[in-house]
Protein backbone atom coordinates (compact mmCIF):
# COMPACT_ATOMS: atom_id res chain seq x y z
CA UNK A 1 0.00 0.00 0.00
CA UNK A 2 1.62 3.51 -0.71
CA UNK A 3 2.41 5.90 2.22
CA UNK A 4 2.39 8.65 -0.68
CA UNK A 5 0.66 11.03 1.95
CA UNK A 6 2.96 12.97 4.11
CA UNK A 7 1.38 11.83 7.44
CA UNK A 8 1.38 8.73 7.03
CA UNK A 9 4.91 8.55 6.18
CA UNK A 10 5.81 10.22 9.28
CA UNK A 11 3.96 7.94 11.49
CA UNK A 12 6.28 5.17 13.37
CA UNK A 13 6.21 1.94 12.04
CA UNK A 14 4.66 0.27 15.10
CA UNK A 15 1.79 2.86 14.72
CA UNK A 16 1.51 2.14 10.94
CA UNK A 17 1.54 -1.11 12.04
CA UNK A 18 -1.62 -1.21 14.69
CA UNK A 19 -2.99 0.90 12.42
CA UNK A 20 -2.52 -1.23 8.80
CA UNK A 21 -5.60 -3.70 9.20
CA UNK A 22 -7.78 -0.55 8.97
CA UNK A 23 -6.06 1.51 6.32
CA UNK A 24 -8.12 0.93 3.00
CA UNK A 25 -6.86 2.48 -0.79
CA UNK A 26 -9.87 4.28 -2.24
CA UNK A 27 -10.60 6.21 -5.40
CA UNK A 28 -12.49 9.36 -4.96
CA UNK A 29 -14.35 10.82 -7.96
CA UNK A 30 -14.46 14.78 -8.47
CA UNK A 31 -17.59 16.26 -6.98
CA UNK A 32 -17.99 13.49 -3.75
CA UNK A 33 -18.97 14.77 -0.51
CA UNK A 34 -17.13 13.14 1.57
CA UNK A 35 -18.78 14.70 4.57
CA UNK A 36 -22.42 16.63 5.11
CA UNK A 37 -22.07 19.47 8.01
CA UNK A 38 -23.66 18.46 11.09
CA UNK A 39 -23.36 14.76 10.15
CA UNK A 40 -20.49 12.77 12.69
CA UNK A 41 -17.03 11.87 11.00
CA UNK A 42 -17.15 8.33 10.44
CA UNK A 43 -14.09 7.84 7.91
CA UNK A 44 -10.52 9.77 7.86
CA UNK A 45 -9.26 10.17 4.27
CA UNK A 46 -5.34 10.58 3.67
CA UNK A 47 -5.02 11.53 0.42
CA UNK A 48 -2.28 10.29 -2.11
CA UNK A 49 -2.58 12.17 -5.29
CA UNK A 50 -6.42 13.66 -4.99
CA UNK A 51 -7.21 17.38 -3.61
CA UNK A 52 -10.17 17.56 -1.35
CA UNK A 53 -11.65 21.13 0.09
CA UNK A 54 -12.78 22.09 3.31
CA UNK A 55 -16.04 24.20 2.08
CA UNK A 56 -18.81 26.57 3.37
CA UNK A 57 -21.54 27.14 1.80
CA UNK A 58 -23.77 30.45 2.62
CA UNK A 59 -27.94 30.48 2.82
CA UNK A 60 -28.08 31.92 -0.55
CA UNK A 61 -25.86 29.38 -2.06
CA UNK A 62 -22.58 30.68 -2.71
CA UNK A 63 -19.85 28.64 -1.25
CA UNK A 64 -16.40 29.19 -0.57
CA UNK A 65 -13.49 27.58 0.36
CA UNK A 66 -11.79 27.80 3.95
CA UNK A 67 -9.38 25.00 3.89
CA UNK A 68 -6.98 22.56 1.13
CA UNK A 69 -6.64 19.19 1.96
CA UNK A 70 -4.27 17.33 -0.16
CA UNK A 71 -0.98 14.29 0.28
CA UNK A 72 0.03 16.86 3.43
CA UNK A 73 -2.87 16.37 5.50
CA UNK A 74 -5.52 14.53 6.38
CA UNK A 75 -9.56 14.89 5.96
CA UNK A 76 -11.96 15.01 8.90
CA UNK A 77 -9.31 15.76 11.97
CA UNK A 78 -12.41 16.36 14.23
CA UNK A 79 -13.15 13.25 14.18
CA UNK A 80 -10.33 12.79 17.12
CA UNK A 81 -11.61 15.76 18.63
CA UNK A 82 -14.30 16.37 21.04
CA UNK A 83 -17.69 16.76 19.18
CA UNK A 84 -17.43 14.44 15.93
CA UNK A 85 -19.37 16.29 13.82
CA UNK A 86 -18.78 19.75 12.58
CA UNK A 87 -21.63 22.37 12.21
CA UNK A 88 -20.32 24.47 8.97
CA UNK A 89 -17.89 22.85 7.14
CA UNK A 90 -18.86 20.48 4.27
CA UNK A 91 -15.52 17.78 2.64
CA UNK A 92 -15.72 17.81 -0.84
CA UNK A 93 -13.44 15.89 -3.66
CA UNK A 94 -12.21 18.93 -6.28
CA UNK A 95 -9.56 16.74 -8.10
CA UNK A 96 -9.97 12.98 -8.31
CA UNK A 97 -7.83 10.54 -7.52
CA UNK A 98 -6.72 7.71 -4.22
CA UNK A 99 -6.79 8.70 -0.64
CA UNK A 100 -6.39 5.99 2.34
CA UNK A 101 -9.38 5.80 4.40
CA UNK A 102 -9.46 5.26 7.81
CA UNK A 103 -12.96 4.52 10.31
CA UNK A 104 -12.48 7.01 12.67
CA UNK A 105 -13.07 4.60 15.73
CA UNK A 106 -9.93 2.36 15.61
CA UNK A 107 -7.92 5.81 14.67
CA UNK A 108 -8.83 7.55 17.82
CA UNK A 109 -8.45 4.19 20.27
CA UNK A 110 -5.01 4.60 18.68
CA UNK A 111 -5.01 8.46 19.32
CA UNK A 112 -5.99 7.50 22.75
CA UNK A 113 -3.18 5.07 23.27
CA UNK A 114 -0.32 6.45 21.16
CA UNK A 115 1.67 9.61 22.05
CA UNK A 116 3.73 9.31 18.81
CA UNK A 117 0.40 9.48 16.85
CA UNK A 118 -0.85 12.01 18.72
CA UNK A 119 1.70 14.22 18.24
CA UNK A 120 1.65 13.30 14.48
CA UNK A 121 -1.96 14.72 13.86
CA UNK A 122 -1.84 17.55 16.57
CA UNK A 123 0.94 18.74 14.40
CA UNK A 124 -0.80 18.47 11.57
CA UNK A 125 -3.95 20.20 13.19
CA UNK A 126 -1.41 23.18 13.66
CA UNK A 127 -0.18 23.35 10.09
CA UNK A 128 -4.02 23.72 8.65
CA UNK A 129 -4.94 25.97 11.42
CA UNK A 130 -2.05 27.75 10.11
CA UNK A 131 -3.38 27.45 6.45
CA UNK A 132 -6.45 28.95 7.51
CA UNK A 133 -5.12 31.60 9.24
CA UNK A 134 -2.81 32.52 5.77
CA UNK A 135 -5.33 32.10 3.53
CA UNK A 136 -7.92 34.74 5.53
CA UNK A 137 -5.34 37.32 6.11
CA UNK A 138 -4.13 36.17 2.31
CA UNK A 139 -7.89 36.88 0.95
CA UNK A 140 -8.25 40.30 2.74
CA UNK A 141 -4.80 41.56 1.64
CA UNK A 142 -3.97 40.55 -1.61
CA UNK A 143 -4.66 40.91 -5.24
CA UNK A 144 -6.22 38.38 -7.12
CA UNK A 145 -3.78 37.86 -9.55
CA UNK A 146 -1.44 36.85 -6.52
CA UNK A 147 -4.23 34.70 -4.85
CA UNK A 148 -4.80 32.80 -7.68
CA UNK A 149 -1.56 32.39 -8.04
CA UNK A 150 -0.69 31.09 -4.64
CA UNK A 151 -3.88 29.21 -5.00
CA UNK A 152 -3.17 27.13 -7.74
CA UNK A 153 1.04 26.68 -6.15
CA UNK A 154 -0.95 24.82 -3.34
CA UNK A 155 -3.31 23.01 -5.49
CA UNK A 156 -0.32 22.07 -7.59
CA UNK A 157 1.92 20.81 -4.27
CA UNK A 158 -1.00 18.99 -2.56
CA UNK A 159 -1.18 16.54 -5.81
CA UNK A 160 2.69 16.31 -7.29
CA UNK A 161 1.53 17.33 -10.72
CA UNK A 162 1.32 19.93 -13.10
CA UNK A 163 -1.69 19.51 -14.58
CA UNK A 164 -4.62 20.78 -12.53
CA UNK A 165 -7.98 19.56 -13.92
CA UNK A 166 -9.68 22.48 -12.18
CA UNK A 167 -12.58 24.79 -14.40
CA UNK A 168 -12.83 28.74 -13.72
CA UNK A 169 -15.75 28.41 -12.32
CA UNK A 170 -14.48 25.97 -9.76
CA UNK A 171 -11.54 27.72 -8.66
CA UNK A 172 -14.13 31.29 -8.57
CA UNK A 173 -15.82 28.98 -5.99
CA UNK A 174 -12.84 28.25 -4.24
CA UNK A 175 -11.39 32.08 -4.29
CA UNK A 176 -14.76 33.32 -2.86
CA UNK A 177 -14.64 36.04 -5.94
CA UNK A 178 -16.41 36.06 -9.18
CA UNK A 179 -15.59 34.11 -12.06
CA UNK A 180 -14.74 36.94 -14.40
CA UNK A 181 -12.01 37.87 -12.11
CA UNK A 182 -10.79 34.25 -12.12
CA UNK A 183 -11.24 34.72 -16.24
CA UNK A 184 -8.87 37.80 -16.50
CA UNK A 185 -6.46 36.73 -13.39
CA UNK A 186 -6.17 33.36 -15.43
CA UNK A 187 -5.84 35.34 -18.65
CA UNK A 188 -2.90 37.60 -17.30
CA UNK A 189 -0.82 34.77 -15.78
CA UNK A 190 -0.94 33.07 -19.46
CA UNK A 191 -0.23 35.99 -21.29
CA UNK A 192 3.06 35.51 -19.11
CA UNK A 193 3.52 32.19 -20.12
CA UNK A 194 3.10 31.22 -16.48
CA UNK A 195 0.17 28.65 -16.75
CA UNK A 196 -1.72 26.89 -20.21
CA UNK A 197 -5.34 27.43 -19.55
CA UNK A 198 -7.32 24.99 -21.64
CA UNK A 199 -11.01 23.80 -21.04
CA UNK A 200 -11.14 22.70 -17.84
CA UNK A 201 -7.38 21.76 -17.13
CA UNK A 202 -4.43 24.49 -16.02
CA UNK A 203 -0.87 23.75 -16.08
CA UNK A 204 1.53 24.81 -14.80
CA UNK A 205 4.56 26.07 -17.43
CA UNK A 206 6.79 28.18 -14.34
CA UNK A 207 6.46 27.18 -11.22
CA UNK A 208 9.36 29.70 -10.42
CA UNK A 209 7.34 32.32 -12.58
CA UNK A 210 4.45 31.27 -10.40
CA UNK A 211 5.79 31.42 -6.84
CA UNK A 212 7.02 35.24 -7.75
CA UNK A 213 3.84 36.19 -8.73
CA UNK A 214 2.34 34.47 -5.64
CA UNK A 215 2.04 36.91 -2.22
CA UNK A 216 4.65 35.82 0.27
CA UNK A 217 1.58 33.48 1.37
CA UNK A 218 3.04 30.62 -0.18
CA UNK A 219 6.45 30.32 0.77
CA UNK A 220 5.20 30.96 4.65
CA UNK A 221 3.03 28.02 4.89
CA UNK A 222 5.12 26.18 3.06
CA UNK A 223 7.89 26.48 5.71
CA UNK A 224 5.16 26.08 8.77
CA UNK A 225 4.43 23.10 7.36
CA UNK A 226 7.87 21.88 6.82
CA UNK A 227 8.71 23.27 10.33
CA UNK A 228 6.02 21.28 11.79
CA UNK A 229 5.96 17.99 9.48
CA UNK A 230 8.93 17.86 8.65
CA UNK A 231 11.14 18.40 4.81
CA UNK A 232 9.24 17.70 2.07
CA UNK A 233 11.31 15.68 -0.84
CA UNK A 234 10.60 17.94 -3.66
CA UNK A 235 13.35 16.25 -5.69
CA UNK A 236 11.31 13.46 -7.06
CA UNK B 1 -2.47 62.32 -26.77
CA UNK B 2 -3.28 62.32 -30.32
CA UNK B 3 -1.35 58.93 -30.76
CA UNK B 4 -3.23 57.32 -27.81
CA UNK B 5 -6.76 58.16 -29.06
CA UNK B 6 -5.74 57.09 -32.36
CA UNK B 7 -5.73 53.37 -30.65
CA UNK B 8 -8.91 51.37 -30.60
CA UNK B 9 -11.06 52.61 -27.51
CA UNK B 10 -13.08 50.94 -25.22
CA UNK B 11 -15.43 52.18 -22.80
CA UNK B 12 -15.47 49.44 -20.12
CA UNK B 13 -17.96 49.47 -17.22
CA UNK B 14 -16.82 47.19 -14.48
CA UNK B 15 -18.21 46.97 -11.08
CA UNK B 16 -16.35 44.47 -9.66
CA UNK B 17 -13.25 46.22 -7.70
CA UNK B 18 -11.35 42.21 -8.11
CA UNK B 19 -11.66 42.58 -11.67
CA UNK B 20 -11.56 45.82 -12.96
CA UNK B 21 -8.06 46.61 -12.53
CA UNK B 22 -7.11 42.77 -14.21
CA UNK B 23 -9.61 43.09 -17.26
CA UNK B 24 -7.78 46.90 -17.82
CA UNK B 25 -4.54 45.50 -17.81
CA UNK B 26 -4.98 42.50 -20.29
CA UNK B 27 -7.17 44.47 -22.49
CA UNK B 28 -4.32 47.46 -22.45
CA UNK B 29 -1.42 44.94 -23.57
CA UNK B 30 -3.48 43.79 -26.41
CA UNK B 31 -3.03 47.49 -27.60
CA UNK B 32 -6.80 48.90 -26.64
CA UNK B 33 -7.35 52.11 -25.23
CA UNK B 34 -9.27 51.83 -22.17
CA UNK B 35 -11.91 54.59 -20.34
CA UNK B 36 -14.01 53.59 -17.63
CA UNK B 37 -17.22 54.02 -16.02
CA UNK B 38 -18.89 52.73 -12.85
CA UNK B 39 -22.33 54.16 -13.72
CA UNK B 40 -24.54 54.71 -16.60
CA UNK B 41 -24.87 58.41 -15.75
CA UNK B 42 -20.59 58.69 -15.96
CA UNK B 43 -20.11 56.71 -19.02
CA UNK B 44 -22.65 58.75 -21.16
CA UNK B 45 -21.08 61.92 -20.20
CA UNK B 46 -17.06 60.34 -20.93
CA UNK B 47 -18.34 59.00 -24.15
CA UNK B 48 -19.76 62.04 -24.78
CA UNK B 49 -16.57 63.95 -25.28
CA UNK B 50 -14.43 63.79 -27.94
CA UNK B 51 -11.63 62.10 -26.29
CA UNK B 52 -13.88 59.64 -24.51
CA UNK B 53 -15.65 58.44 -27.64
CA UNK B 54 -15.65 54.69 -27.50
CA UNK B 55 -15.30 52.01 -30.82
CA UNK B 56 -16.75 49.45 -28.39
CA UNK B 57 -18.44 49.11 -24.94
CA UNK B 58 -18.10 46.14 -22.88
CA UNK B 59 -19.84 45.37 -19.83
CA UNK B 60 -19.26 42.75 -17.52
CA UNK B 61 -22.55 41.37 -15.64
CA UNK B 62 -22.65 41.75 -11.88
CA UNK B 63 -25.93 41.47 -10.34
CA UNK B 64 -28.59 42.92 -12.67
CA UNK B 65 -29.65 40.52 -15.37
CA UNK B 66 -27.97 40.49 -18.96
CA UNK B 67 -30.87 42.37 -20.61
CA UNK B 68 -30.57 44.79 -18.02
CA UNK B 69 -26.68 45.35 -19.27
CA UNK B 70 -27.64 45.08 -22.50
CA UNK B 71 -30.41 48.28 -22.00
CA UNK B 72 -27.72 50.13 -20.44
CA UNK B 73 -24.86 49.43 -23.15
CA UNK B 74 -27.69 50.37 -26.04
CA UNK B 75 -28.64 53.74 -23.82
CA UNK B 76 -25.26 54.83 -23.26
CA UNK B 77 -24.82 54.34 -27.25
CA UNK B 78 -27.72 56.03 -27.96
CA UNK B 79 -27.83 59.08 -25.20
CA UNK B 80 -24.12 59.51 -25.72
CA UNK B 81 -24.59 59.93 -29.65
CA UNK B 82 -22.46 57.28 -30.53
CA UNK B 83 -22.54 55.26 -33.99
CA UNK B 84 -25.41 52.81 -34.44
CA UNK B 85 -22.83 50.43 -35.26
CA UNK B 86 -20.89 50.76 -31.58
CA UNK B 87 -20.92 47.17 -30.26
CA UNK B 88 -22.04 46.61 -27.12
CA UNK B 89 -20.42 43.09 -25.44
CA UNK B 90 -22.22 41.88 -22.11
CA UNK B 91 -19.75 38.86 -20.35
CA UNK B 92 -22.47 37.02 -18.78
CA UNK B 93 -21.20 36.02 -15.04
CA UNK B 94 -23.17 32.77 -14.89
CA UNK B 95 -24.25 30.21 -17.05
CA UNK B 96 -23.89 26.76 -17.92
CA UNK B 97 -21.81 24.36 -19.10
CA UNK B 98 -23.54 24.21 -22.96
CA UNK B 99 -23.13 27.97 -23.26
CA UNK B 100 -19.71 27.80 -22.40
CA UNK B 101 -17.44 29.31 -24.92
CA UNK B 102 -19.93 30.86 -26.65
CA UNK B 103 -20.57 34.38 -28.30
CA UNK B 104 -24.16 34.98 -28.79
CA UNK B 105 -25.36 37.91 -31.25
CA UNK B 106 -28.62 39.35 -29.35
CA UNK B 107 -28.86 42.41 -32.01
CA UNK B 108 -27.42 44.08 -34.80
CA UNK B 109 -24.50 44.95 -32.76
CA UNK B 110 -24.97 43.65 -29.49
CA UNK B 111 -23.32 40.30 -28.20
CA UNK B 112 -23.50 38.45 -25.09
CA UNK B 113 -20.32 36.57 -24.53
CA UNK B 114 -20.38 33.51 -22.35
CA UNK B 115 -16.69 33.24 -21.56
CA UNK B 116 -14.69 30.33 -21.24
CA UNK B 117 -11.44 32.21 -20.99
CA UNK B 118 -10.18 35.12 -21.06
CA UNK B 119 -8.89 34.41 -24.75
CA UNK B 120 -12.09 33.84 -26.04
CA UNK B 121 -13.22 37.59 -25.05
CA UNK B 122 -9.80 38.89 -26.67
CA UNK B 123 -10.28 37.51 -29.95
CA UNK B 124 -14.13 38.45 -30.25
CA UNK B 125 -13.07 42.08 -29.17
CA UNK B 126 -10.65 42.15 -31.88
CA UNK B 127 -12.75 40.74 -34.70
CA UNK B 128 -15.99 43.46 -33.25
CA UNK B 129 -13.37 46.41 -33.05
CA UNK B 130 -11.89 45.58 -36.75
CA UNK B 131 -15.19 45.02 -38.05
CA UNK B 132 -16.23 48.79 -36.81
CA UNK B 133 -13.37 50.51 -37.38
CA UNK B 134 -13.50 49.73 -40.96
CA UNK B 135 -17.23 50.93 -40.86
CA UNK B 136 -16.33 53.72 -40.03
CA UNK B 137 -13.53 54.59 -42.21
CA UNK B 138 -16.22 53.55 -44.96
CA UNK B 139 -18.12 56.16 -43.54
CA UNK B 140 -16.09 58.54 -43.52
CA UNK B 141 -14.88 57.75 -47.47
CA UNK B 142 -18.64 57.89 -48.39
CA UNK B 143 -19.51 60.94 -46.37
Amino acid sequence: MSTGNRLLAVLPGEVYDKLTPYLEEVWLERGTILHHPGEPIENLYFPLDCLLSITITMKDGSTAEAGMVGNREVCGINAIMGARETTQTEYIVQIAGSAIKVPARPLLEEFDRSKKLRDVLLSSTQALIAQISQTTACNSLHVLEQRLARWLLEAQDRIDSDDLKLTQEFISHMLGVRRAGVTQAAQKLQDRDLIEYNRGRVKVLDQQGLEATSCECFMTLREEYDRLLGTKDRDG
Amino acid sequence: MSQEKALPTILLIELDDDTRPLLKHNLRSQGYRVIEALEEEDAIILAGTEKGRPDLILLNQVKLSIDEFLHMGRRIRQTAKLLSSTPVVVTAERFGADLEGKNIKVGENDYVAYLEDGQQLMNLLHRLLLEAITSQQIKHLTD
